[in-house]
């Protein structure tokens, strides 16, 4: 049940940023939705949740795009698990904490998966508008997360209150 | 479950490393073919994103709508006028349409192909900055097909990469794995033109001889040249031009007219029978 609720929130996630997210871009920087979603998941539920969320985000967004498929899968779910290990140690209530977090693991997935594209044949050009898009993204994620945080919280626990109650009336 | 599974997570860590690798280096170049499993997926994606798109563009047409409903009444006036004057060159335009005919069988010129069109909507763009492609809700199933090329009124868009059932992917000419042939306008020179690498936006066009020369302002429509692009179309503006190892060649920046930010709907060129 959790999880069929994960998938849910990832396939609008998914259908957001690539049907709308053109009305969202502020300077030219558009946010990475699904992986924002992935590594608030990790970050609140941990790193085991957070892998399978943000693989299952990734390889969704994989089979979209149709190139490089399991790239994002998987390193999606490193950042998830990145993320979901440091959070044990972060004070999460902080909004600038948040920030740092969500925008630091946004920096960290693009750079894996631009190497990891580049590993397999790809040529990257590591010139100023590639670093103003990466950037750009990671502060947008950031920025995005702590609006996101709290109504994300309350979705989770309700996730989680729809699981045990399934699980106890069978 | 999750507990049974955790017992057995390296190996399963280690199976799902090596599948992956697989699958990445499988699905590094472009295909023209998807798999099943990619053509179901998008499909079952696209009326979510059909959805999205609509609703998003027609809060979006709200709001332009009323910033611009104070200029309405001098644009309309001005619009009155312009249809006059076009009704009076369409008129024109017929009859030189006519002359031409019948001029071209005088001299037995064989007819230009007319290319079949296709209307498509974007439904979706690539998900990231990484990839530059849009998805058309046309398919296979309306007779869409790998390296077909889309178009607007403005301008060339890309080519279709891969379709599903009722869904296209475009791959976006200023993406740098995309390449056409052009032409100077002026002086009839051929170029050829590429996607630039690092995400600019713009296009960039390389000499295909020694004595082709390029200025700034000069526009580059397509060579008809390759089997994709019909003849003609325009493609965008030179905005710079600059020399490359010690003089002997240069590069000419070639700003797009199609503005790719804000594509809705595109033509989809379609074989000639």
């Amino acid at each position: 049940m959790k999880y069929l609720g994960y998938a849910l929130v990832l396939i609008l996630g998914l259908a957001f940023q690539t049907a709308a997210t053109p009305s969202l871009f502020v300077l030219g920087f558009r946010p990475e939705l699904v992986l924002l979603l992935a590594l608030l998941f990790a970050l609140i539920q941990g790193p085991l949740e957070g892998a399978i969320v943000g693989f299952g985000g990734g390889l969704m967004l994989d089979l979209l795009v149709g190139r490089f498929i399991g790239l994002r899968a998987l390193t999606f779910m490193l950042s998830s698990i990145g993320i979901g290990l440091v959070a044990k140690r972060l004070y999460q209530e902080n909004f600038l904490v948040r920030f740092l977090a969500i925008s630091g693991w946004s920096l960290v997935a693009q750079l894996l998966y631009l190497l990891g594209t580049a590993a397999f044949g790809r040529i990257i050009v590591w010139t100023y508008p590639t670093w103003r898009a990466i950037l750009g993204t990671s502060i947008f994620n950031g920025l995005l997360s702590v609006v996101l945080f709290r109504p994300f919280l309350a979705l989770n626990k309700r996730l989680i209150y729809w699981d045990e109650l399934l699980k106890r009336t069978g | 479950m999750l507990e049974r599974l955790l017992r057995w997570k390296f190996m399963i860590i280690i199976v799902l490393v090596v599948v992956l690798v697989g699958t990445i280096h499988y699905t590094s170049f472009t295909r023209p073919k998807i798999s099943f499993l990619e053509g179901a997926w998008r499909d079952f994606l696209a009326p979510l994103q059909t959805i999205v798109s609509r609703t998003q563009r027609y809060f979006q047409t709200k709001v332009a709508g009323l910033r611009e409903l104070r200029h309405l009444k001098v644009e309309n006036q001005a619009l009155q006028a312009e249809v006059v004057a076009l009704k009076r060159e369409v008129l024109a335009l017929r009859n030189y349409q006519r002359e031409n005919a019948w001029l071209r069988e005088a001299l037995d010129f064989k007819s230009e192909l007319e290319h079949q069109i296709l209307v498509a909507e974007v439904i979706a763009r690539s998900p990231s900055k990484w990839e530059n492609t849009i998805t058309l809700n046309r398919g296979l199933h309306h007779g869409v097909n790998t390296g077909m090329a889309v178009i607007t009124n403005a301008g060339i868009v890309g080519t279709v990469i891969n379709s599903s059932q009722f869904t296209s992917t475009v791959l976006l000419a200023i993406d740098a794995q995309s390449a056409t042939g052009g032409l100077v306008q002026t002086s009839g020179d051929l170029v050829l033109i590429q996607g630039m690498e690092g995400h600019s936006g713009d296009l960039l066009a390389t000499p295909l001889s020694r004595d082709t020369s390029v200025e700034v302002g000069d526009v580059i429509v397509t060579s008809g040249l390759s089997r994709i692009y019909p003849k003609n179309l325009p493609i965008g503006q030179v905005v710079s031009v600059e020399s490359r190892q010690y003089d002997l060649s240069f590069a000419a920046v070639v700003r797009p007219f199609v503005d790719f930010t804000r594509l809705e709907y595109v033509l989809i060129v379609l074989p000639n029978e």
